[in-house]
């Protein structure tokens, strides 16, 4: 009896639910989701977070003029810890779980390598907006893997190519202890040895990641008397050591070549050293002063009352980059978007920026200038700016062929 | 030569440093008998306020000294709160939830930071005074570490004194040897453990307010420091707060020299040291075994 009735009843719910909930389902586009693995706390979070706002940005843009091939994208954001086999799970989860039709991601380039081999295994795209080792789409480079933002390479080329027009000769190296801070300096340190053979490395230290007190290594360094330090140090490690340098007379003794991200700008603030600080990056926003530019930084500006980093930019364009290649390939199928987003080139804020097809690698923009206090912001901001146009300093096609065989 | 000496007294700073976050540590297990993970968010908190005062609220360095008064006390209050609020209630169960309880503490506590003062990095500035260097022997040494290189033995010498030449230092010594019987004789214990747990919390606070000014402070730092105090309290000795210091020195010195010498391997010498002390004297240099 009791089971007849609650059948009965059951019957009626399923079909409320069908009649009422069927229709609803049928007309409600579904949204197109891409999967953001990141890492939400820690030091990692100062890159994520702007990372993620940039994406949000341009998600908000695109759904405005009716989203892609009708349908609204969505974002879904996982926290990575920036551990990787918490990427990897997580990673696994959104593909599986959730059903995103693209991953993007994440801070870390030790993270990109772990989450690249999930999206390898599952033919899932991965949008590298962040983790910058050259590894990524040299050496561990598969269908499925891309990425804007530039990479250490072309950085580290470009930064290089600046340097060597300085009478700087005796060159000390800092970076953490990790594959991007050993990236960044070796391709840095490959380049200039290229273009002046006279340089002389003085000494090398690697710190780990987040350490908080470098008065042991600002006293060693000084000691070796260098004419400049280059570091791949960032975030926390680059406000630490360039805060606790400058009471040892750091920049007065020495040039000190390093990011210039407002992560760091913004805290150091008016405490930015006056002399001797050289910065190099991925993205300016004082930087082209063009019209589309200036009102790009200010819708940024009004929407959540920062001034854009460098991750800002990435995220944005990797979202642009998603958008345009799927409404290229009039699927979300990640076969033919892929296909669509090798050799793609979509216009920006910034310039034409091109995906090249061999490494799946944005051809993006340099950034170096000297570090100058400024009346119009309360940070300072590069001043005397070189930009190099990635194509000058990306990894030469056959470079990157040799290195793939060589595995 | 002068560089030797220069690297000696990078050592002690951070030796200092170490001490003033670690020294409350060893004070609330010693006579507590709690391993007080939340000690770390603590330190965060207190390096938070003086980042509010100074940054956000007077917009100017030179209130430093107010800040480094009004930091520990608010988080000595907030160190109180919580004993006499939530570790209070576990001292009657096992060692486990007392350190499950300080963990949750210190998850809440580092989304609150987050939520409150934001995931991106704060720098406070210096006063004008300690912004600058002095001449050690023809090389520019930061007058803020000076400061730091005089604190530290001043509260070493402070907590000696209030442990052995105070009324409360003698019964707070005598809890911690004997809980049982000093409830006995009739001493309110519960007091007496909130009484020192707001003393260790007090020390955090000074520690974090003093860090606030030479590193950049982020809601990270609270699990960083709590591996770090850790070590030097298990190579001084759990409880012994000479050995803290000791533990503190001998870390400050090896991270000092080791990154001159061996810049490759520095990081392994932390951990080599500690692998040792725990071989050979496990409760620590200046412990005491435990009793039976």
């Amino acid at each position: 009896m009791k089971a007849w009735w609650s059948f009965r009843g059951l019957a009626v719910i399923m079909a409320g639910v069908f009649l009422f909930a069927g229709p609803a389902a049928v007309n409600a586009a579904e949204p197109i989701k891409i999967g953001l693995a990141d890492v939400l706390g820690g030091g990692g979070a100062v890159y994520a977070l702007p990372g993620i706002a940039g994406a949000e940005m341009a998600v908000a843009e695109i759904n405005l003029a009716g989203g892609v091939l009708g349908r609204p994208l969505k974002l879904i954001v996982r926290d990575t810890q920036i551990k990787p086999d918490v990427a990897v799970r997580v990673a696994r989860e959104l593909i599986l779980r959730d059903r995103v039709d693209f991953l993007m991601g994440s801070v870390g380039s030790h993270i990109v390598l772990a989450i690249s081999q999930v999206a390898k295994e599952q033919k899932k795209i991965y949008m590298v907006h962040m983790g910058k080792s050259e590894k990524a789409t040299v050496e561990e480079w598969h269908p499925y893997i891309f990425r804007v933002g530039g990479n250490t390479g072309m950085i580290g080329r470009a930064a290089a190519m600046q340097a060597a027009k300085k009478p700087w000769k005796k060159y000390y190296l800092i970076g953490p202890d990790y594959e991007f801070g050993h990236r960044m300096v070796e391709d840095f340190v490959n380049k200039l040895k290229e273009l002046r053979p006279d340089v002389k490395v003085a000494g090398e230290a690697w710190p780990k990641l987040f350490t908080g007190d470098f008065s042991a290594y600002i006293t060693a360094i000084l000691r070796a008397e260098p004419d400049a330090v280059y570091t791949s140090l960032w975030g926390g490690d680059e406000i630490n050591f360039i805060k606790q340098a400058i009471p040892y007379g750091f920049f007065d003794k020495t040039n000190f070549i390093t990011i210039g991200d407002l992560d760091v700008l913004v805290p150091l603030g008016a405490g930015t050293p006056a002399k001797g600080l050289w910065l190099f990056t991925w993205y300016s926003f004082t930087y082209p002063k063009t019209e589309a530019h200036n009102a790009w930084v200010q819708e940024f500006r009004d929407k959540t009352g920062q001034y854009p980093s460098s991750g800002v930019m990435w995220g944005y364009m990797a979202v642009k980059f998603l958008a345009a290649a799927t409404k290229k390939a009039g699927t979300t199928d990640n076969e033919k978007v892929r296909a669509a987003l090798a050799g793609m080139t979509l216009d920006s804020v910034i310039g034409p920026i091109t995906i090249r097809k061999v490494d799946h690698e944005a051809v993006w923009p340099n950034w170096w200038g000297r570090a100058t206090r400024s009346d119009e912001y309360p940070f300072a901001v590069m001043s005397d700016v070189v930009l190099v146009p990635g194509s000058e300093v990306i990894m030469p096609e056959d470079n990157v062929l040799k290195m793939r065989e060589r595995k | 030569m002068s560089f030797i000496v220069v690297q000696i007294l990078n050592g002690l700073t951070t030796a200092m440093f170490l001490f003033l976050i670690a020294s409350g540590l060893s004070l609330i297990f010693g006579v507590l008998g709690v391993l007080n993970f939340a000690h770390g968010s603590l330190y965060m908190v207190g390096a938070y306020f003086v980042f509010t005062l100074l940054v956000i609220l007077m917009k100017s360095p030179e209130y430093f000294w107010l800040a480094i008064i009004l930091a520990p006390i608010a988080v000595a209050a907030i160190g109180g709160a919580m004993e006499r609020g939530l570790l209070r209630r576990l001292y009657r169960l096992e060692v486990l939830y007392q350190l499950l309880l300080t963990y949750a503490v210190i998850l809440i506590a580092s989304d609150a930071v987050k939520g409150i003062w934001g995931a991106t990095n704060q720098s406070v500035p210096r006063p004008a005074v300690l912004a600058g260097s002095v001449d050690i022997m023809g090389h520019a040494f930061p007058s803020y570490n000076i400061l730091v290189l005089a604190v530290g033995p001043l509260v070493l010498a402070g907590i000696w004194y209030v442990l052995h030449r105070t009324r409360w230092g003698r019964i707070v010594r005598a809890a911690a040897s004997d809980r049982e019987m000093i409830s006995a004789l009739g001493v309110n214990v519960g007091r007496v453990f909130t009484t020192v747990f707001v003393f260790g919390a007090l020390l955090a606070g000074l520690g974090g307010a003093l860090v606030a000014a030479h590193r950049a402070i982020y809601p990270g730092m609270d699990f960083e420091i709590i591996v770090e105090s850790f070590i030097v309290v298990v190579i001084g000795g759990l409880g012994s707060i000479a050995g803290t210091f000791l533990g503190a020195i001998i870390i400050g010195q090896v991270n000092a020299f080791g990154i001159l010498w061996f810049s490759d391997y520095a990081i392994v010498f932390l951990y080599i040291i500690m692998a040792v002390v725990l071989i050979v004297r496990p409760w620590g240099l200046l412990g005491k075994p435990m009793a039976d």
